[in-house]
């Protein structure tokens, strides 16, 4: 087994979220997703501190963007997946894959 | 109709109580958030978890640097509650008559001196834990807030007791009044600690020629 750590529930639904956004990441699109396909709600708060602590992992790196006046003239400030946020998510994927085989409890609509 | 604006006291609690002075993005977020339709209920829950969070986990990153600071702010406050009444008793009661009626002068002038005191316990707070000063002093204020608890049975009573008679208004008023003035200068004091910062100019170091 390797040294990975694990993403949690949370800071996986934000990787994935950042995955899927792509270029345009950023606090208020990564919340509506997480609320639409997550089916939870996510406080701003809650998502930056996520983002934060995986920016000091390396997992996420971020830039400043441009500022908009329907922000007050604030910049927003833009998420991205690292090539080693990209490798956790997908070892913490294959690790889940390994735990739910053979469950047959959870299998088909009996759940 | 809707007013386009955000909560004004929200924004003004979010830009002074960000633990990080690199979150400019977050108010814009909460006011583009705001601005497509969300609720005005709904700012004010985000900027509360914003700064709830925020401070947290600022708080849990460097612990001992948060007990250290949170430590000095109670001693401080606790040698004014226990010292104070011995040593400023004989010369108080020169001035002021005592009286136990909540708005005397002998009673509001230990509130203003408490609060004097509460304000610069803030202060201290901040100034022991610079690099996270508003995180600890919200958690310092939020540790008398905790203390300031034991209160609740008496205000309970004395609530009750307002609603068969009004004279027992007054110690309601004061006692409500300790327990939010309290925390707000704690705040206060924090927040008016400012970290000295050295500014490009004052950097400047002069190298002259050596004279010959």
């Amino acid at each position: 087994m390797g040294k990975h750590q694990y993403l949690g529930t949370f800071e996986l639904a934000v990787m994935l979220a950042l995955i899927r956004l792509g270029d345009n990441a950023y606090g208020i699109p990564i919340s509506r997703e997480i609320e639409t396909r997550g089916g939870r709600r996510a406080t701003l708060g809650s998502i930056y501190a996520t983002l934060e602590r995986l920016e000091t992992k390396g997992l996420v790196s971020s830039e400043i963007g441009e500022p908009t006046p329907e922000r007050g003239g604030r910049a927003k400030k833009y998420f991205r997946v690292t090539a080693k946020g990209l490798r956790e998510t997908r070892e913490t994927q294959r690790a889940l894959k390994r735990l739910w085989h053979g469950l047959r409890q959870l299998e088909g609509s009996r759940a | 109709m809707r007013c386009s604006k955000p909560p004004f006291v929200a924004t003004w609690l979010l830009k002074h109580f960000l633990t990080s002075s690199e979150n400019d993005h977050i108010i814009g977020d909460l006011m583009e958030a705001f601005q497509s339709g969300r609720s005005r209920i709904w700012y004010w829950k985000e900027v509360i978890a914003v700064i709830v969070i925020g401070g947290s986990s600022e708080t849990m990153k460097h612990p001992l640097l948060a007990l250290r600071a949170i430590s000095c702010g109670w001693a401080t406050w606790l040698l004014f509650y226990y010292a104070a009444p011995k040593v400023l008793e004989p010369v108080f009661r020169r001035i002021f008559r005592p009286s136990g009626y909540p708005f005397s002068p002998s009673v509001l002038f230990w509130l203003v001196v408490s609060l004097l005191v509460l304000a610069g316990s803030g202060w201290i707070v901040a100034r022991v834990n610079r690099p996270h000063r508003i995180a600890t002093v919200l958690l310092f204020a939020l540790s008398i807030s905790i203390n300031q608890l034991q209160n609740l049975p008496w205000i309970w009573s004395t609530a009750t007791n307002s609603l068969n008679s009004t004279r027992f208004l007054p110690y309601l008023m004061y006692g409500l009044g300790v327990q939010i003035l309290w925390p707000a200068a704690i705040l206060f004091g924090g927040l008016s600690f400012r970290s000295p910062r050295i500014n490009a100019t004052q950097r400047v170091v002069v190298t002259l020629p050596k004279s010959v």
